[in-house]
């Protein structure tokens, strides 16, 4: 008996390898590749998408690369050095920390791969992009900062779901956010990091509304903490009572909104800059001149009174859509 | 008499492929798997074998290979350390934090201290408080991981000396000095399992507690030693990966203790303790980097990946108990 089950284990392993054997070799000229911290959630669902569609309508093949979340730094710098020993005519990356990748953009550029910044304005903290599409974080903590002016002109309490811990770009929108609300009479009453996570941003929203009761806004660093923190409006019956204020407007998001939960979206267009990332790579691999190397794909501040006029078509990957 | 000699004879011929591998099995299975997976990957993919590509896969592998074995020896004494992911977060902050304020070498000697300590106190808890390895080492990571991320205040500790960052990207006779460090840490370990007092005496008091505590060996020291080890291990697995990611990173090493658990298991190590060679460890993390790099390859998708080698876990989880379960129906 037990031999029959060694026999067909064996098997099983045979046919795996054949089938491995059987492969597409996912090796091409024109083959480009992607390396991002995640491929899932609201924004980089749509930046792949954007990344994709464009890829394909120029004819190239897209090999993406996914490090499971930001904590895998490392595994993103390894993804990103296969992707150079695959020799693919050029990567487009969002780094998960710019400061780790000096090492592995210089090996790239040494192979005369053009790195590519998609979501990201720099790639490494020391070595400059060769193009980039982004939104600056520092420009969202801004817009942010002006959002929670517009809702709250009288000023009030802040509460912060500050975003992941020691990711670069959650620092960054609430450095500028706290920049500008310097001297204002918006006051942060608490700040927390938090795994990108959209249970557990739901549960810091709701152990912040139990600390802070009377807190007039919400602030999340995207829209996993934004809707988590709408959503504990909702559920403690607060929504209108506490304004919800966050970058990137996702189908939940946008639910939120026309349920009343979510007040002022700082929307990124993240189809746009996945698209606009992959038509500066097409320039620099043709050799064309770039009108600009760094494009900044602009931001667009949604509520309830523009959220139905907005072509939401450069924010959101169709329905379905997986990378 | 003649009659029932001539099919005894017959049978013996036939089953000695089967006992063969039923005396050998758990030894050479992995390494043949892979080998295969090696030959699979060939024929898919014609950058798999080439050279820059080896170089990759070893300096992805390197870092997994140092935590894997220092966890073979907290594993060896049927204990866990699910702390080492912390321990490395740690180890990276507080080595990058020294090195940039007073040189590489303060660096080094302040990493591998973190790493010990951490190690030390773990042992502490476990043999002292007799608290189950499991939780005391997950309560170990919530401590250590808080610690990393207050240390560095959250964000990445920038400014590590040149000379530190470029290891991770300079080679000696051509192989990478990650690698080169990997393959001294398990000769290392090799060395004290295979040649030391203490490395019989891990065997022993993970084989069984009780016997050895009566042949007059200290459980406590060398559990506690167990997790030293893992600990040291962890901060070298640590200095590989800050070295690479040039900085030091609150966040590092957030899936090493299910990949360091997973290329021991699947080394041979057997959970219950004092059985396995680091050895097989070493093809364990081979596996575990050289499926990973292969299907990356292969262009197949990030969430197929995860099935598939959690699905290669359970197949060599499950060929270890058969071939156990063969041996101990041949004792019987």
């Amino acid at each position: 008996m037990q031999s029959r089950v060694v026999h067909k284990i064996c098997l099983a392993v045979a046919a795996a390898g054949v089938a491995l054997m059987a492969a597409n070799p996912a090796y091409a000229a024109d083959k480009i590749g992607v390396s991002m911290p995640n491929i899932k959630g609201p924004w980089f669902t749509p930046v792949l998408f954007g990344i994709s569609d464009e890829a394909k309508k120029l004819g190239y093949e897209v090999t993406i690369q996914d490090a499971g979340g930001y904590a895998n730094v490392d595994k993103q710098v390894s993804q990103f050095a296969n992707l150079v020993v695959q020799k693919v005519s050029a990567i487009l990356i969002d780094p998960a920390n710019p400061a780790s990748f000096n090492g592995a953009v210089r090996e790239a550029k040494g192979e005369k791969i053009p790195v590519i910044g998609a979501g990201s304005p720099i790639v490494a903290s020391d070595v400059a992009a060769d193009a980039a599409a982004s939104s600056s974080h520092c420009n969202i903590g801004h817009e942010l900062a002006k959002g929670a002016k517009i809702l709250l002109p009288n000023g009030g309490t802040i509460a912060v779901l500050a975003g992941p811990p020691g990711a670069f770009w959650a620092s960054d929108r609430l450095r500028c956010f706290k920049e500008d609300l310097a001297g204002s009479n918006l006051k942060i009453v608490a700040e927390q990091t938090s795994e990108q996570d959209p249970a557990i941003a739901l549960s810091l929203a709701n152990d912040l509304l139990q600390r802070f009761p009377d807190v007039n806004i919400l602030y999340g660093a995207d829209d996993t903490y934004g809707v988590g923190a709408a959503r504990a409006a909702q559920g403690a019956q607060k929504c209108g009572k506490v304004k919800i204020l966050f970058a990137v407007l996702g189908e939940a998001a946008e639910e939120m909104m026309r349920a009343g939960c979510a007040d002022y979206v700082v929307a990124q267009q993240p189809v746009v800059i996945g698209r606009t990332a992959v038509r500066l790579m097409d320039a620099i691999v043709k050799g064309k001149p770039l009108p600009s190397k760094s494009v900044e794909v602009p931001l667009i501040p949604v509520t309830m009174a523009n959220l139905n006029s907005v072509d939401k078509a450069g924010m959101q990957a169709p329905k379905g859509w997986t990378p | 008499m003649t009659l029932s000699k001539k099919p005894q004879g017959r049978d013996e011929s036939r089953v000695k492929p089967r006992a063969f591998l039923q005396r050998y099995g758990r030894e050479i299975g992995l390494p043949i798997i892979v080998v295969l997976m090696v030959m699979a990957f060939s024929v898919s993919s014609p950058v798999f074998m080439s050279l820059p590509n080896i170089r990759n896969i070893g300096v992805s592998a390197a870092a997994l290979a140092a935590v894997s074995f220092g966890q073979t020896f907290a594993i060896l004494t049927a204990g866990l350390d699910l702390s080492v992911g912390a321990i490395v977060a740690l180890v990276s902050i507080v080595g990058a934090l020294v090195m940039r304020e007073h040189g590489v070498a303060a660096g080094l000697a302040a990493s591998l201290a973190v790493g010990a300590a951490v190690g030390l106190v773990n042992g502490l808890v476990i043999s002292r408080f007799k608290v189950f390895p499991f939780i005391a080492t997950l309560a170990m990571m919530s401590i250590v991981s808080g610690l990393a991320l207050s240390v560095s205040g959250g964000v990445a500790v920038t400014g590590v000396p040149e000379s530190f960052s470029s290891l991770a990207y300079a080679r000696t006779f051509g192989v990478p000095i990650p690698v080169v460090i990997a393959v001294a840490a398990l000769a290392g370990c090799i060395v004290v399992l295979r040649y030391t007092k203490l490395g019989r005496r891990i065997y022993a008091v993970g084989g069984n507690e009780e016997a050895a505590r009566l042949s007059g060996i200290s459980i406590g020291t060398v559990k506690i030693a167990a997790y030293v080890l893992s600990g040291l291990c962890a901060s070298v697995g640590s200095l590989i990966l800050t070295s690479r990611v040039a900085s030091g990173q609150p966040s590092l090493g957030a899936t090493l203790p299910l990949e360091s658990v997973a290329a021991v298991v699947l080394g041979g190590v057997s959970l219950f303790g004092g059985r396995g060679s680091v050895v097989g460890v070493a093809f364990g993390v081979l596996f575990i980097s050289i499926l990973s790099n292969g299907l990356n390859l292969l262009n197949v998708p990030s969430y197929t990946q995860m099935m598939i080698i959690g699905g290669a876990l359970i197949l060599a989880v499950s060929l270890d108990q058969i071939f156990i379960g063969a041996k101990a129906g041949k004792r019987n």
